[in-house]
């Protein structure tokens, strides 16, 4: 297997891996999207060995670098789904903004406490 | 001739990728442009050239869903990331196992309080209680709970666009520097597409976004699945 097929491996390494997965949630009724059992997976084997970082690295590089392209169809279908909204955008974009900044502060705050809380008891353990 | 040309794959396809690579060259040619994410500058460019050229939707969806396929595997992908930042990770778990746990239920409970005080629809409201998490997620969370799958995709994809724009303002202005705080804060507030950001900002913020992402996620279903045994939904 030459050089030139190696970024084809590896991508469709990661889709059977993405497959098995859909088709596990399906059979079980897991609430959980196939693709997040996937990454879980792919975590999983990384971590036991069973499929090693040069199988699938090539690959997530090109595809993580440029994720945000994947995202532009939903962000355009903004349009289709904007007429639904009708008088409320006001509300809606409100809503959604100040519940950003929230979950962001509070996210930061407890799990930045928590952190230095941790360290500060390593830290005393220490001297 | 027109009707045939934009009533192909090809179209959505061409037009995605060049909105992107385009806003890309704009970001890297002019120096103002750079503090702003690829991602609102790109759907503009494509909102533009449909709404000025007058092409349906429809037509961009054809290919445009094509394009949208790959959040699937990308989102598998982030076990990349995931899997070199996983000694820090499991140093931290505790912090970000709760801190997402708290992130999440702000997120439900920010909604459910912010909607009645701003006087929105239920209608409305009831998609935007995924808002915090990633599209797949999203999807399948709402189809639990019947809200309008394209309404909870606006809902997340506005928070994204949102997180992205403001995250590096919020960790100056809430002075967050401790970067995995930083990306538990991204990927709690704006799942992939802040860790899509994140992992600009570092690989470290980068896995921490991936696994708050993910936690957060986990946690919403939860949080669904609790609301509406309670019968608050």
């Amino acid at each position: 297997m030459g050089v030139r097929m190696k970024l084809l491996v590896q991508f469709t390494r990661i889709l059977l891996l993405y497959f098995g997965c859909e088709a596990l949630v399906r059979l079980l009724v897991l609430p959980v999207p196939g693709a997040l059992l996937g990454m879980l997976a792919l975590t999983a084997f990384l971590c036991l060995g069973i499929i090693r970082t040069e199988h699938v690295e090539d690959a997530c590089r090109l595809f993580l670098r440029d994720m945000a392209l994947f995202f532009i169809p939903p962000a355009v279908g903004i349009l289709a789904s904007f007429h639904h909204l009708r008088g409320n955008v006001l509300a809606f974009v409100c809503v959604v903004a100040v519940s950003t900044v929230l979950v962001f502060a509070v996210t930061a705050f407890v799990t930045g406490a928590l952190i230095r809380r941790a360290e500060n008891a390593v830290g005393r353990a220490r001297r | 001739m027109r009707q045939t040309l934009f009533e192909t794959p090809l179209f959505g396809v061409v037009v995605t990728l060049a909105a992107y690579v385009g806003a890309s060259a704009l970001r890297s040619a002019f120096r103002p442009l750079r503090a702003l994410p690829a991602l609102p500058f790109a759907t503009a460019l494509v909102i533009a050239l449909l709404q000025g050229f007058s092409i349906p939707y429809e037509s961009y969806r054809l290919g445009g869903d094509g394009v949208q396929f790959f959040l699937g595997p990308v989102t598998v992908m982030l076990a990349l990331p995931l899997y070199h930042q996983r000694a820090l990770l499991a140093r931290h778990r505790w912090p970000l196992l709760i801190g997402a746990a708290c992130g999440a239920l702000t997120a439900v409970v920010s909604v459910l309080l912010l909607s009645r005080l701003c006087g929105l629809d239920p209608v409305l409201a009831r998609p935007l209680l995924v808002k915090s998490v990633s599209i797949p997620f999203g999807l399948e969370i709402s189809r639990h709970l019947g809200g309008d799958p394209g309404l909870a995709v606006l809902g997340i994809t506005l928070t994204g666009i949102l997180g992205v724009s403001i995250a590096p303002w919020l960790c100056g202005l809430f002075r967050v520097k401790d970067p995995v705080a930083q990306g538990a804060a991204i990927g709690a507030c704006s799942h992939a597409l802040g860790t899509a950001r994140a992992l600009e900002m570092g690989e470290m913020q980068g896995a921490t976004s991936g696994v708050a992402l993910c936690l957060t996620g986990i946690f919403t279903v939860f949080i669904a699945a609790a609301l509406r045994l309670l019968g608050w939904l």
